[in-house]
């Protein structure tokens, strides 16, 4: 008791210094100073700011501290940058230039306050200990529903899902596994469109044969209503088990999974929720079309599951990712199942349950591969209804003032909430510059002096910051890319939540598609009548450079930025060119030791490249075996044993010897061991992960970016060109036909 | 008989009331620039040139010194001259002769009392036809340093009253340039302190731009008779009788004191009693209070040779020093034109304090005028050619804004229709260019509110020229030779235009002479008039201390009330100071803290042991952070010849931070005739640096920034006098910002620390 108080005590005057330090660093924050003091104290800071950051990167004991100094003289800076705009530079000659200042600097706030909200998120990412489940008696553990929900996926999809999930190391009494179908429901099957229905009764059929045929309960419905959330809260009614473990229908689960997340059940039984990254095993459509660099980049899940999810997690605000996850039955039932308000039933019922004052967990291993979106518009189409749904969340239930919530899970949730408007400030970011260089609008009511005092201090410290807290998980301009090929659609979008909170509807990104032929997205129109404004601003802003003088100094920094704009732009160019894709499962890179054994019996050593549920190459030892058929021995973690597969070797190359082989499973159990085999060990993904989440320079980033987005710029233009060709062509043929 | 004697006699009082004066001027006296240059197929230049309305002119003529381009074709081109718009001469082209000098005689019918305009027109032509009005060879050139006005002008006074003064002292042709004042050097009363340096400014003032030297004298001590014997001659008849008690009395009524021997005004101050000596007991009687007069005293002569020459004087008087002072001061403010008597008695004067008295003539942030509130009188440019108007602005001397602040312009200007290529109107803040528009529209247009916001920092403390430069150009006939004429050309400015000042401060940077040569500052502030001195070891230096008190005046438009002459040897410990010395009386005074010295031994900051390259540079926006101070000296005994040396420096003793000015000359003679050096129309303008050297009125031999510089004055709100200390002080910010997020980072990172214990310790 003494203890408690003596605590309590000394944390009332830590609180007490900290209200005084931050009242002091808000009064000099305020008070003001000319541009030229400014100027030397804010590359001074700025020079802090680098030498900590550098410490924060090392593995030295106190490197917290520096990242928490670096963090507050960068937030410092920014702060700083927001007063001097807001106090000094807002005013305006005219209404329409008012206006203008005003959409500028609201724009500036939020990527400060987004800002300010990330580094109290990501201050102290939270390590756990890796638990398993070795030391706990059977009988002990708790009961679990695996479900799979799914709408259109394919069976094949869905069979390795499943297969995975019975390859669970869990007691088979406790776990039951449980397809639930929302393509084949009463209402689908009824439905006036026959053909739609007859393709509806097919998929219910074959899907319960295949359950059948994996001893997988099936579950289906009456009505497709509340979409995932609605199938879920179906099936939750009609099963029992404690735990119930949610995974996408192409979320295929490692062995391990269970054992990885029940004992952290077990341990708090206040915990409603142990959330898993997502691991993706295929490119999106910028990895894919703009680096083609998917096993050497950090993904764009790498920096959420990699680091914020880790902040939220030590803020006890990491919230329900849809799928990947562990909930509670008792506690889900307390809100009444998955929360179906918003179209993002994840975030919305893990902020129900911590309002209700339960804990989340966050393991950060990866242990569920899915697959990403393989087109531009499926990618777009799954980014829309995100940010419409976390838009719904922010305006139906006002997460900064609901009440249980802490006030840090509060930042936590707006923080993750926040960043999804982001279309708005990057379209003012992109399209203010023309407000200066093509209507003359003074936007930016600053001298250069200032601007260099003010601004590129705040600039600077923003990107020393992302870099210190996501660099291994992101590289520069990337996450600009991202949010430029986003923004023009996810506005409408967001806008359409604001007028209509409740409107949005679930809808299903496609997965799994192939594509066999390099095409221009249809979405690209857009992007062209960006950059050809962006162009036409940049040549009037070189006529405005040498036919006013006056203003020069603007008029170049309102270019660069402009410039830049237009750079990133043009990169765009690269990921609304589909490229062709031949595999339909993506390789991933593989080092495992293998035996191939002939029809001959020769054996022959051989190390694996890349592994797919599909296939695989294999580096041999000695000669290239010269045969078709084979059998491929190796060690299969996830099922702790050895496995031997039928292998067609589709090619070898003598030179490297470098054979192509392709799984040809002759039974139920090869089946599955070729799946336990390329998908259900864990310790692949985590390697894989490490593989790419490493640090670049800042220079070099942006050296890539601008690499990799001059080239498909002049296939985009071929592309243009050619279809303009097309269309006079053909205008003109039909002229003359007539 | 009678009409020869009435006309004798007419002659004797013209010739008593008025000594004609010749003078020849140079035109760049009335000119700003050494050559006027004509280019095209018409062009001209006005000169503006002021004439004081006290005199009369007899005789003047115009020597113009003019180039041409041996291209002009006679009868075609030639020079016109006019004044006030009547053509007084025409001065043909010769290509045979390219260099002529001519002859203008100006009739002095059209002379007018203020300014009098001169207008040089050439008419230039290379051909009889299809003249390219934009060939090069099109070119004549006034050479207007070599070219002279001479003038002749008599004195013109009907009634002599005290709004003549602004006559006698008027920066126009016939303008006194100097001026002595009588009064009781050597008594220490408030008169010495205070009174003569009033005097001086309203005297200075009323010359506006035109250095006044002002000769302080002693009032006679004592009343001799002077010796007439030599106007007698051999012959003694009636010198024994001739100190009669109406010639003693004729005498007394003289000037009899001066010296000089002009009519030029000159002042006597001092208490009645004081002055009972050289007064008539008509103006000894009228003295009841702060009492001004003028009057002419009349000539004394001996037997037809003039003893002491007619004068007009101006006496400012009273009971005590008190009134004497209130009498400068009413002389100091007061409009001549309403004081058509020659005396006065000042009863009560209210709004007479020195810091309400030196913002009147200058503008005030956060305000908005109209340019009609400015003096600023609507403009209309017609025909084809260039146009210039400009505004002046006077903002205060130490007008101190944040770097983003602008000045807002809303401006009412039109343009008639029928503009052709090439018309446009530029608009320039202090040389800067800063604003420009193209008059394109073939229909002509009218703006009213045409928003122009201006960076405040093209504008600096003092005065600002604004111009508004147009070029009106006729529409393109299309067809080969066929000129379309301009006249229908027409662009209005109207003074309903207005502007809007942002919030200032009250700081400056000093030292810097410039500043003090435009605006009097720091003895001339805005916000605030603490006690300033100008410090003499003697009354040898009372001249030269009075005669920089007017240009002080000058400088920041109004009399500074709040500067005194004292005598002493040191630096006073408040208020701002400009000694005045020799070697020998400077050595007393404490400069150890100085880059540069002057004394017994001289402590020169040469070039060549400093990196003053740049020797003077705008401090007000130096943003290079160099350590302006000069760290190499030279320690030397010598004289200093013929030099006078000025030195700006920071005060080492005041308490409140403020400026210290040293002049030294050699001896006091010779730094009394460098002081009027000094204020000569040329050498103020060229006043720049902390360290000025000079021994002539044409140019400085040395100019340099020598001392470290620093910010003086009244922020005017508490917020700016944060800007600017922490502007000044930027470390200080920078080591509580580190600091207090130093310790702010320290608690979090404990607090984190102890949060994430306890969310491990939950897992336990």
């Amino acid at each position: 008791m003494e203890d408690k108080q003596a605590r309590s005590h000394h944390h009332s005057r830590y609180v007490a210094a900290l209200l005084l330090a931050a009242f002091t660093i808000g009064a000099l924050l305020l008070a003001p100073m000319d541009a030229s003091g400014q100027l030397i104290v804010s590359f001074i800071i700025l020079f802090i700011i680098s030498l900590c950051s550098k410490e924060a990167e090392s593995h030295q004991k106190h490197k917290h501290f520096f990242r928490v100094l670096a963090l507050l003289l960068g937030v410092g800076l920014t702060i700083r940058y927001l007063l001097w705009r807001g106090m000094y530079t807002i005013t305006a000659p005219d209404i329409v230039s008012l206006i203008a200042v005003w959409l500028l600097f609201l724009a500036e706030l939020y990527a400060g306050l987004t800002s300010v909200l990330g580094c109290i998120v990501n201050a102290f990412p939270l390590v756990r200990p890796p638990l398993t489940l070795n030391n706990i008696a059977l009988s002990s553990l708790p009961t679990v529903d695996v479900m799979v929900p799914s709408y259109n996926e394919s069976e094949e999809i869905l069979e390795i899902t499943l297969r995975a999930a019975k390859m669970m190391s869990y007691p088979a009494d406790k776990l039951h596994i449980h397809l639930l179908d929302d393509g084949g429901t009463d209402q689908k099957i009824n439905q006036s469109n026959t053909a739609s229905a007859d393709s509806a009764k097919a998929r219910r059929a074959s899907l319960q044969r295949l359950c059948e045929r994996l001893g997988v309960t099936y579950h289906t419905r009456a009505k497709n209503e509340f979409a995932k959330a609605g199938n879920v809260n179906s099936a939750i009614g009609n099963t029992t088990s404690d735990l119930i473990v949610i995974l996408d229908a192409d979320h295929v689960p490692t062995s391990d999974f269970l054992d990885r997340t029940v004992p952290w059940m077990i341990k708090k039984p206040n915990v409603f929720l142990v959330q898993t990254p997502h691991f993706m095993a295929n490119p999106d459509p910028v990895e894919r079309n703009y680096f083609s660099a998917f096993t050497r980049m950090p993904s764009e899940n790498d920096m959420f599951y990699g680091t914020i999810q880790k902040g939220l997690d030590y803020w006890s605000s990491s919230f329900f990712c849809g799928s990947a996850a562990l909930m509670r039955r008792k506690h889900l039932n307390l809100v009444g199942g998955i929360s179906g308000e918003s179209i993002t039933e994840d975030a919305e019922t893990a902020l129900d349950l911590h309002k209700m004052g339960y804990e989340s967990v966050y393991v950060d291993q990866p242990m569920v591969s899915g697959l990403a979106p393989e087109t531009f518009d499926a990618f777009i189409q799954q980014r829309m209804r995100w940010a419409q749904g976390m838009t719904q969340i922010l305006l139906l239930k006002k997460p900064y003032k609901a009440e249980g919530l802490k006030w840090y899970q509060r930042v936590g949730y707006m923080s993750s909430i926040m960043f999804w408007l982001f279309p708005f400030a990057r379209i003012v970011f992109m399209l203010m510059p023309l407000a200066y260089l093509v209507f003359g609008l003074q936007v930016y009511h600053a001298s250069l002096l200032e601007i260099f005092a003010f601004t590129i201090p705040h600039v600077i410290a923003t990107y020393t910051l992302s870099t210190m807290l996501f660099g291994r998980t992101r590289w520069p301009l990337v996450s600009e890319l991202y949010e430029i090929l986003q923004c023009a659609f996810t506005l409408n979008a967001i806008v359409k939540v604001f007028l209509r909170p409740r409107a949005p509807s679930f809808v299903v990104t496609p997965k799994g598609e192939s594509l066999d032929k390099t095409f221009v997205s249809p979405l690209s129109n857009v992007f062209y009548w960006l950059i050809a404004i962006l162009s036409f601003a940049t040549v009037f802003g070189v006529f405005k450079y040498f036919a006013e003088p006056l203003t020069r100094e603007l008029t170049v920094v309102v270019l660069l930025w402009n410039a830049f704009n237009l750079l990133l732009l043009l990169s765009v160019m690269s990921v609304l060119l589909e490229r062709k894709q031949i595999r339909s499962q993506s390789r991933l890179p593989a080092s495992d030791s293998v035996m191939l054994m002939g029809g001959d019996g020769q054996l022959y050593r051989g190390e694996l490249v890349d592994l797919s549920v599909g296939g695989a190459r294999v580096m041999i030892k000695g000669d290239a075996p010269t045969f078709e058929k084979a059998k491929l021995s190796g060690w299969c973690h996830a099922l702790q044993k050895s496995v031997t597969l039928n292998i067609d070797i589709l090619n070898a190359d003598s030179k490297s010897n470098l054979l192509r082989v392709r799984f040809m499973p002759e039974t139920d159990d090869e089946e599955n061991d070729v799946i336990a085999f390329s998908l259900c060990d864990s310790r692949r993904w985590k390697s894989f992960q490490r593989r790419r989440t490493r640090q670049i320079s800042y220079w070099f980033g942006v050296k890539h970016v601008l690499n990799v987005g001059l080239k498909p710029t002049l296939i985009h233009l071929y592309h243009l060109s050619g279809r303009l060709l097309r269309q006079v062509t053909k205008k003109v043929g039909f002229a003359k036909e007539k | 008989m009678i009409r020869i004697i009435t006309l004798l006699f007419g002659f004797m009082l013209l010739s008593a009331n008025s000594v004609a004066e010749t003078k020849t001027y140079r035109l760049t006296d009335f000119y700003g620039e050494g050559i006027a240059r004509m280019q095209g197929k018409a062009a001209s230049t006005d000169i503006a040139i002021p004439l004081s309305p006290n005199s009369q002119v007899v005789r003047s003529t115009l020597t113009l010194n003019v180039v041409s381009s041996q291209a002009l074709i006679k009868k075609r081109s030639q020079l016109f001259v006019r004044f006030n718009n009547a053509t007084i001469g025409q001065i043909a082209y010769d290509p045979d002769r390219p260099s002529l000098t001519s002859d203008v005689v100006i009739p002095t019918e059209l002379w007018r009392p203020g300014f009098n305009q001169l207008t040089l027109a050439v008419s230039q032509h290379y051909a009889n036809q299809c003249v390219d009005g934009s060939a090069p060879e099109l070119w004549s050139e006034i050479n207007v340093y070599n070219s002279t006005l001479s003038i002749e002008t008599n004195k013109a006074i009907e009634t002599l009253a005290l709004r003549d003064l602004s006559g006698f002292f008027h920066p126009g042709i016939g303008g006194q340039r100097n001026v002595e004042i009588y009064s009781d050097i050597d008594d220490a009363s408030i008169t010495k302190e205070k009174t003569l340096s009033l005097v001086a400014q309203a005297l200075a003032l009323r010359n506006q731009y035109q250095p006044l030297a002002i000769d302080a004298l002693p009032l006679p001590n004592e009343h001799v008779l002077p010796d007439v014997a030599l106007a007698f001659g051999a012959s003694d008849e009636g010198l024994s009788t001739f100190w009669s008690e109406s010639n003693i009395e004729s005498y007394e009524t003289s000037s009899w004191y001066r010296d000089e021997r002009n009519a030029n005004v000159h002042v006597l101050v001092g208490t009645e009693q004081s002055l009972s000596m050289l007064l008539t007991d008509d103006v000894i009687n009228d003295i009841n209070g702060p009492f001004l007069h003028v009057e002419r005293t009349p000539a004394f002569r001996v037997k037809g040779e003039t003893l002491v020459q007619p004068a007009y004087r101006l006496i400012v008087s009273g009971d005590t020093p008190e009134q004497v002072y209130e009498a400068a001061r009413s002389l100091a403010l007061q409009d001549d034109a309403l004081n058509a008597t020659n005396n006065l008695i000042v009863n009560s004067q209210s709004n007479a304090l020195a810091d309400i008295i030196q913002v009147t003539q200058v503008v005030s942030p956060d305000e908005h005028y109209t340019f009609e509130d400015l003096g600023f009188t609507s403009e209309r440019f017609r025909d084809e050619g260039d146009f210039n108007k400009r505004m002046t602005l006077r903002l205060p001397a130490d007008f101190y804004v944040p770097e983003n602040a602008s000045v807002k312009f809303l401006l009412d200007f039109g343009y008639g229709a029928g503009y052709g290529p090439g018309s446009i109107m530029n608009v320039s803040v202090n040389d800067e260019l800063v604003h420009g528009l193209y008059l394109g529209n073939t229909n002509g247009e009218a703006f009213r509110d045409y928003e122009l916001n201006i960076p405040a920092r093209f504008f600096r403390g003092g005065i600002n020229n604004i111009d508004f430069s147009v070029t009106m150009r006729a529409p393109l006939a299309g067809v080969e030779c066929d000129d379309v004429f301009g006249s229908h050309l027409i662009f209005q400015l109207n003074n309903t235009s207005s502007l809007t000042l942002p919030k200032a401060g009250h700081v400056a940077i000093q030292p810097d002479l410039r500043l003090l040569g435009e605006t009097g500052y720091p003895f001339a502030r805005y916000a605030s008039a603490p006690r300033s001195h100008i410090v003499l070891p003697s009354n040898d230096f009372l001249s030269a201390a009075l005669t920089l008190a007017g240009k002080f005046a000058q400088s920041a438009r109004a009399p500074l009330l709040n500067l005194d002459v004292i005598m002493q040897s040191t630096i006073p410990e408040n208020g701002t100071s400009f000694l005045l010395g020799t070697p020998d009386t400077l050595s007393k005074v404490e400069q150890e803290s100085f880059a540069s010295a002057i004394g017994e031994t001289n402590r020169w900051p040469y070039r060549l042991q400093n990196t003053l390259y740049n020797r003077v540079r705008n401090i007000a926006s130096d943003k290079s952070f160099k350590q302006m101070r000069a760290d190499g000296v030279t320690i030397q005994t010598n004289e200093l010849g013929p030099l006078a040396v000025l030195i700006a420096e920071k005060s080492p003793h005041n308490s409140k931070t403020d400026t210290v000015f040293l002049m030294a000359a050699q001896t006091p003679e010779l730094l009394t005739e460098r002081v009027h050096d000094l204020v000569s129309l040329s050498m103020w303008g060229q006043l720049a640096g902390d360290f000025f050297v000079w021994d002539n009125a044409l140019t400085p031999s040395l100019v340099m920034q020598v001392n470290d510089k620093f910010e003086m004055g009244e922020a005017n709100s508490r917020w700016l006098t944060l800007r600017l200390w922490l502007s000044n002080h930027p470390w200080y910010w920078l080591v509580g910002f580190l600091f207090s997020v130093f310790m702010l980072s320290l608690i979090i990172y404990l607090l984190l620390k102890r949060r994430n214990k306890e969310v491990q310790a939950s897992w336990d």
